[in-house]
């Protein structure tokens, strides 16, 4: 059976080089290709880990583990910090109000005494 | 200890190590099948789509596909600590359990955070294609 996960766990390395490269070359960003290749060398990780177990095979998927663990977050640290479109945060009363305010969008919620909410204001004018 | 005792355990260690063997390759089996739909799918998108997000639900999939290879595994794990005869074993299986349990732990997280990435997109792109407000009602 160790030869069989031994043979499992290079063919899915193999993939996830394919794999990496397809979505690299499909959207031309690394932060894009490198959770997918990481993700399936994680799985090679674990099929290497489910063969004979020994300490250097254990320490080298540790290593794998915390390796992808350390990128993945690095990514989402950096794709947060970097600024949004405006699309992420477009004001909910811009919908969902009634179609008597809607029509007359200056009188919101401030003709009503309502203090105005951050982001509310639908659309300002030039 | 008497001979009957002694067939017993040893029936008990091949029983468990049978199972053991059982447990991990369906875990091992889930854990292949995963990698090789990811790679269709990763394939297919990246031929027909050009942006990042399109990978992202394969990514999800992909990634529950692995946490239930590894609950298998742990299984197994919790399985050979029956039979476990010498410290190095021990200390070997304590290793490959951390390291299970901690990949288990991020998964499910990273899995929790697609997922809301994946609502928060569709949820933006459903109210961008939504009408705009018709005329007031008289």
């Amino acid at each position: 059976m160790n030869d069989a996960l031994d043979l499992a766990a290079l063919t899915v390395s193999a993939v996830a080089l394919v794999s990496g490269v397809v979505v690299l070359i499909s959207t031309r960003r690394l932060s894009a290709a490198l959770p997918v290749l990481l993700d399936l060398l994680t799985a090679a990780g674990l099929l290497r880990l489910a063969a004979d177990p020994s300490w250097q095979r254990i320490a080298s998927a540790a290593a794998i583990v915390a390796l992808r663990h350390l990128l993945v977050h690095g990514l989402r640290v950096e794709a947060t910090t970097r600024p949004t479109s405006t699309k992420a945060h477009q004001p909910a009363s811009a919908t969902t109000n009634h179609p008597a305010t809607t029509a007359v969008p200056t009188r919101s919620s401030t003709a009503t005494g309502e203090a105005p909410r951050s982001g509310a204001r639908p659309r300002s004018r030039p | 200890m008497t001979g009957e005792g002694f067939d017993s355990e040893e029936a008990l260690q091949s029983a468990v190590s049978l199972l053991v063997t059982v447990v991990e390759a369906c875990g091992a089996v889930v854990i292949i099948v995963g990698a090789l739909w990811a790679f269709v799918r990763f394939v297919g998108v990246g031929l027909r789509r050009r942006d990042a997000s399109a990978f992202v639900p394969v990514r999800l999939v992909l990634g529950r596909f692995l946490a239930l290879g590894l609950e298998f595994q742990l299984a197994s794990d919790v399985l050979r600590t029956a039979v476990a005869p010498s410290w190095e074993q021990l200390g070997q299986l304590a290793a490959i359990a951390a390291i299970r349990t901690a990949l288990n732990y991020f998964l499910s997280r990273e899995i929790a955070e697609e997922r809301r990435q994946v609502a928060e997109d569709q949820d933006a792109s459903g109210r961008a294609t939504q009408p705009g407000p018709g005329p007031a009602p008289a």
